[in-house]
């Protein structure tokens, strides 16, 4: 990965990504496992190639709401997590 | 779009309707057959206000910007809250708030209005006269924004969970499933409490709480807290004492008082912090 350091933002972007990996691993079944890790990764990759880096006010935006869904994800009646695009 | 064609349809209409007639179309304010706010200096006199509300999408992340809306106050009812509720109808429907009761109850619309907290439906609109010709809307300050006018509450819901607001009992009560009695005396106390509608006026104006939102209560927290400490019925008074006894849950509050002058129900929450400190020593 990069030798440079990491903002605090970023440090902030990634420990929410291992939350929500830990929060997978702690699923019964291993389908559940695999399906929140993918919509979780291609969520934090599209928005990590979409999202200008300098926009401070919508990465914290995404960053509370993913706190918050990360929080309803631990609770063990949650089996998985989608999103749906509405256009 | 739609309303082109419903504004078609109006001018259809006769031009002077009679005065019966013309209090119908006034009270179905939800659909789009009132006349459209005159752009630029209508018929019949309109007294045209410039509101400059508060936009943020987080869709299309960018700056939040203010955008200017002209509204029509011979149109409007007398309140903010209906000058946000014709907007939405009839300018921009993505404009976003939060609203519930429209009377001063719910605490669901409370925002900044020209710099001071407050609810909207109980907010009249400055109109007429040449002073503030614009009224600047925006959300509550110092919180985080989601929507447009609509901020997150969940710190301000968590600090009033944390004061554990309900009666909490040692003894059990004198007669079982009868009520737990109570004095007038001791009732009275509990009166500038009670009727706290937790819209997060008081605490989003306190600038103590601005700077210190996740360790200071806030004001509509500790008036909770004072509401429990001084009902006669509640027998875990020392400890709920203890448990704000901190240096930044209760200490914060340097009396700056904004808190009672933002209150759109007249509490003061300034006042019942100085009797839990009292109470404190």
């Amino acid at each position: 990965m990069g030798a440079t350091k990491l903002s605090g933002m970023q440090k902030q972007v990634l420990s929410l990504y291992r939350g929500f990996l830990r929060a997978a691993r702690s699923k019964p079944t291993t389908e559940d496992r695999k399906r929140i890790e993918t919509v979780v990764s291609t969520e934090f990759r599209k928005n990590s190639k979409e999202v200008d880096r300098k926009n401070f006010q919508y990465i914290e935006y995404l960053l509370r709401l993913g706190h918050k869904q990360l929080d309803q994800l631990k609770s063990p009646d949650m089996v998985s997590i989608s999103s749906v695009k509405i256009n | 779009m739609a309303s082109g064609l419903i504004g078609r349809l109006v001018r259809t209409k006769p031009a002077k309707l009679t005065s019966t007639a013309r209090l119908i179309p006034s009270r179905c304010t939800s659909s789009a057959t009132e006349s459209k706010p005159s752009s630029g200096g209508g018929g019949r006199g309109s007294n045209l206000k410039t509101f400059q509300i508060y936009r943020w999408n987080p869709d299309s992340p960018g700056k939040p910007e203010l955008q200017d809306y002209q509204i029509d106050l011979k149109d409007c009812g007398p309140m903010v809250l209906d000058a946000l509720i014709k907007i939405k109808n009839e300018m921009d429907p993505s404009l976003t708030f939060r609203r519930s009761c429209r009377e001063g109850i719910c605490g669901s619309c409370a925002m900044n209005i020209d710099g001071c907290n407050g609810l909207a439906c109980l907010t009249k609109i400055e109109g007429g006269g040449g002073a503030a010709k614009e009224t600047t809307i925006t959300p509550l300050p110092h919180m985080f924004v989601i929507k447009d006018l609509v901020v997150d509450m969940t710190n301000f819901y968590n600090q009033y969970k944390s004061i554990e607001p309900w009666l909490k009992r040692k003894s059990p009560a004198s007669e079982p499933g009868k009520e737990i009695l109570q004095s007038k005396k001791d009732r009275a106390k509990l009166d500038g409490m009670y009727e706290c509608i937790l819209c997060a006026c008081c605490s989003t104006s306190c600038p103590s709480y601005w700077w210190n939102p996740e360790s200071y209560l806030g004001p509509a927290a500790l008036l909770h807290a004072n509401r429990w400490i001084s009902d006669s019925r509640d027998e875990y008074t020392k400890e709920r004492l203890e448990a704000i006894d901190d240096e930044f849950k209760l200490y914060r509050c340097h009396t700056i008082l904004n808190c009672a002058r933002a209150c759109p129900k007249g509490l003061n929450p300034g006042k019942q912090i100085a009797h839990i400190k009292q109470l404190q020593r």
